[in-house]
């Protein structure tokens, strides 16, 4: 009875049920001991409203598939997610989203006389460019008077995050990497300036909080009857209204103006771009992974084709702009996210298997890679040969864009540093791709020394 | 607390959260009666100005 292989490594925290993959379709286990809030959240209206609006991702329940444990209550084929995002690879209005969206849930949940039981941003993925949250055993009915038990988590895993990127430093984000369970109030309030005490809600929810947790930390504290139902509706309000405060500055970043600075005539980008959609069509992915996508330029010829692309930058804000971008056209097929392709998304939390790295979450059909190979061959010195045996692994085609020495963006790189770089040359890039790629395509850009190749994995 | 509590909910939370709201609650209800007491003034101040202006 007990199919324990199935069951996701994440999927193990919450006794309410867990998630499994059987025949590449992903289910969720609802256990005998959530049967009572599950029928709640079913029969009340609360899902019907979640899920119509877009909120909650919806499910229908099956009887095709066995129980995976002797607990099962109810199995759900939830809506399916192809590419599971992790709030360490989102930019800060992205979490800011997620996190008003959480608590925007949890005000209805109130209002249909439940609560949510955990606030954490591994709730929410990215569907067709807006959060969507994807536990439906989050919920439970409200008890009279109780506080809400997953406020502690909602302050670790979303507002000390953002508060840290609007005071401090937009790069803090990067603190949800080690704190895969909320980022720690007592260090957040240490990291943050101390005008952010000017602001009762932070001064509350971080400053004194941090405080809170650390006096009483050894003692023990009777819960029940202290918050009435409007004191909790007042106390989500205006962490509502305290995220929504919260921005981030004009903080310059590497990349972040990038197209402002480039040196592209007018005609190498447009050229550049029309071999990019004729490479496209060639390849015909339904999956695209765009590295160095900056804002998504070239991303959004992909995914106006339909394709579903995710677009990856290290920069915060080209992210961020891209993201914006997606929210005011309204775009479904594109997914902009954080990465460092010289140090990519690992296999973290339990056991190393928690959090999927980026490779685990592939092969995508096909990855892009412009403008880019220079960067990791000259700033981070990967050499030609590995950056191909990588690309092999991650995607089956590969539109990539050579730069050759002579190139003014090559040249800026090198700057500060001594040109050790002997072996960087068309040929052997050529020669280096192909122990791993077919060279199908192999098209100079007008106006400039570069080439656009389209490859297919071997 | 609820058997199926599964996350730390931290004892020092729960304490502020109701400290927190509290006193957002009490600003709520001072703004709210306030606010009521400003209209029934400026109410006061509008009918005033209204007799007097009916009356010129």
């Amino acid at each position: 009875m007990n199919k324990i292989n199935n069951r996701l490594p994440s999927s193990f925290k919450d006794p309410s049920g867990f998630v499994f993959k059987l025949n590449n379709t992903i289910y969720r286990q609802v256990n005998k001991s959530y049967c009572e809030n599950y029928n709640i959240l079913i029969n009340n209206g609360l899902y019907e409203y979640l899920a119509n609006d877009g909120y909650l991702i919806s499910h229908e329940e099956t009887h095709d598939v066995d129980f995976q444990t002797i607990e099962g209550y109810k199995i759900i084929k939830p809506k399916q997610i192809s590419f599971i995002s992790y709030p360490y690879e989102w930019c800060f209005d992205q979490l800011k989203d997620a996190a008003l969206a959480t608590l925007r849930i949890q005000q209805k949940a109130l209002d249909f006389g439940m609560v949510l039981k955990d606030a954490t941003p591994y709730n929410i993925q990215f569907l067709k460019g807006k959060p969507v949250f994807i536990d439906t055993l989050s919920f439970e009915k409200y008890i009279t008077n109780h506080p809400w038990v997953a406020y502690k988590q909602f302050c670790e895993h979303f507002l000390a995050p953002l508060c840290l990127m609007h005071y401090t430093d937009i790069r803090l984000f990067q603190l949800l990497k080690t704190y895969i369970d909320g980022v720690p109030l007592d260090l957040t309030s240490r990291l943050l300036p101390a005008k952010s005490k000017l602001s009762f809600s932070i001064l509350s929810h971080i400053h004194l909080h941090a405080y809170s947790q650390k006096y009483y930390a050894n003692k023990t504290v009777k819960s029940e009857g202290k918050l009435s139902l409007k004191g909790l509706q007042i106390l989500v309000q205006n962490l509502i209204n305290v995220t929504n405060s919260l921005t981030i500055k004009k903080q310059k970043t590497e990349w972040g103006f990038y197209y402002n600075n480039i040196n592209y005539i007018a005609e190498s980008e447009l050229h550049k771009k029309t071999i990019v959609s004729s490479l496209l069509e060639k390849a015909s992915p339904k999956t695209v992974w765009d590295f160095g996508s900056n804002t998504g330029l070239y991303s959004r010829i992909a995914s106006e084709k339909g394709i579903e692309t995710i677009s990856f930058d290290i920069d915060e804000i080209a992210v961020n702009t891209n993201y914006k971008l997606v929210k005011e056209k309204k775009e479904s097929n594109i997914l902009p996210l954080i990465l460092d392709l010289t140090n990519p998304s690992a296999n973290i939390g339990w056991a190393n298997n928690e959090k999927d790295n980026l490779e685990r979450r592939g092969p995508a059909n096909l990855i892009m890679a412009l403008a880019l190979i220079h960067h990791l061959a000259i700033s981070n010195n990967v050499p030609l040969l590995q950056i191909a045996s990588y690309f092999h692994r991650l995607g089956k085609w590969l539109i990539i864009e050579f730069i050759p020495k002579s190139d003014s963006q090559f040249q800026r790189l090198l700057l500060s540093k001594k040109d050790i770089y002997l072996d960087y040359s068309c040929e052997q890039f050529e020669s280096d791709f192909q122990c791993y790629f077919s060279i199908i395509e192999r098209i100079p850009i007008l106006g400039s020394e570069r080439i656009l190749y389209l490859m297919q994995a071997k | 607390m609820n058997h199926l509590l599964y996350i730390d909910s931290g004892g020092g939370s729960y304490i502020i959260q109701i400290i927190i709201a509290t006193a957002l609650g009490a600003g709520y209800y001072f703004k709210f009666y306030w606010g009521k007491v400003v209209f029934f003034f400026k109410k006061d101040v509008k009918s005033i100005d209204q007799c007097e202006q009916d009356k010129q």
